[in-house]
């Protein structure tokens, strides 16, 4: 799921290096449309739905919290 | 149409659209992002059957987001000013992605703009000399403010290009790169780019109409490509697939369209 994550994060901004990243919303790295992008993307990749309680910038900083709020969405599902 | 208040009111109406069984949407706000557009009270919301359209003001256009319902169509919306819908997606739609295509269609709107991202690796670049051209290359000062903002707003339709106000061309002037060649004082091209991480990318691109066919754009672009060769890894621009004379320069130089696409759904 990780590797598969970093891709569509890579498609969207083959720029930055998500791995090493650790404030990707706290530093302005991602804007609002790289946002619009990633979360439309990772609905439809992980089948999940993100609403607007985890649109928070701690569920989108790292590639860590991000797979965190998949494995949280997808269990709740 | 209502004006949104406050951040609380956002996220009840959204939650009301989402036990209505709205679930499709585009709409992904941050809560400072939220914060700021009710403080600027920008952020205006409107019921439709079958949905929840929140837009943000822009003066002369609506952005519009959407929460719809999956199994029925939203009606067609009618709005004071243009609206746009932005709709990014990768390489081709989804049969998910292509059901929300049908709804912004059902509520009139139609496709205007399709754009894609053209790359170019720093490796595959080859340095060329300059093209001679008869004009002076500077970098834009605070003086050229309102001719640049006039070429910009004669070149591009507000609904799908970013504008700068002068406050912000002012900023940007300082913060950014904009290359302008000059004919006895007036701008006769332009070239406004930016660097994030290790990427380096174009704003705009403008030859005023009495300029083109002299290879100004040509020009601008080698000049721009041998300023940020040695700091970036690669050249990465938005281009608006049926602009063929875009298309067709970029690709001279080698560029590839990349898989990152995004329609423009409008509504005049």
């Amino acid at each position: 799921m990780k590797e598969q994550l970093i891709n569509l994060l890579e498609d969207i901004r083959p720029d930055v290096e998500f791995e090493k990243e650790t404030k990707l919303i706290d530093d302005g790295i991602l804007d609002s449309f790289d946002i619009i992008s990633i979360v439309s993307e990772m609905n439809e990749t992980f089948d999940i739905e993100i609403n607007v309680d985890e649109l928070e910038p701690y569920n989108f900083n790292t590639v860590a919290a991000m797979l965190e709020l998949i494995n949280k969405l997808q269990n709740a599902g | 149409m209502k004006r949104i208040e406050s951040v609380a009111e956002y996220k009840e109406l959204v939650a009301t659209a989402k036990k209505s069984g709205y679930s499709l949407s585009n709409c992904f706000f941050f809560p400072t992002a939220i914060q700021q557009k009710v403080d600027q009270g920008i952020l205006l919301a409107l019921k439709i059957q079958n949905g929840l359209l929140i837009l943000e003001d822009m003066v002369d256009f609506y952005r519009c987001y959407y929460y719809l319902s999956n199994d029925s169509l939203p009606e067609v919306v009618t709005l004071d000013k243009p609206a746009v819908v932005e709709f990014p997606f990768n390489g081709a739609m989804t049969p998910k992605q292509l059901v929300q295509v049908e709804k912004i269609y059902a509520m009139g709107f139609n496709l205007g703009r399709e754009s894609s991202q053209m790359t170019l690796d720093v490796q595959a670049l080859t340095l060329e000399t300059l093209l001679p051209v008869a004009y002076e290359l500077s970098f834009a000062q605070e003086a050229d403010a309102d001719a640049i903002l006039e070429m910009l707003n004669k070149t591009f339709d507000k609904l799908y290009a970013f504008i700068p106000s002068k406050e912000e061309l002012c900023r940007i002037l300082k913060e950014c790169h904009i290359w302008v060649l000059k004919d006895n004082g007036s701008i006769a091209a332009l070239l406004h780019a930016s660097q994030q991480k290790d990427y380096a990318t174009i704003e705009h691109l403008v030859v005023a109409e009495q300029y083109r066919g002299q290879r100004l754009a040509a020009y601008l672009l080698q000049n721009y490509h041998n300023y940020y060769r040695d700091s970036v890894r690669a050249f990465c621009h938005w281009v608006d697939i049926h602009n063929k004379p875009a298309v067709k320069l970029y690709s001279t130089f080698g560029y590839n369209f990349g898989i990152k696409k995004a329609n423009e759904y409008i509504k005049r």
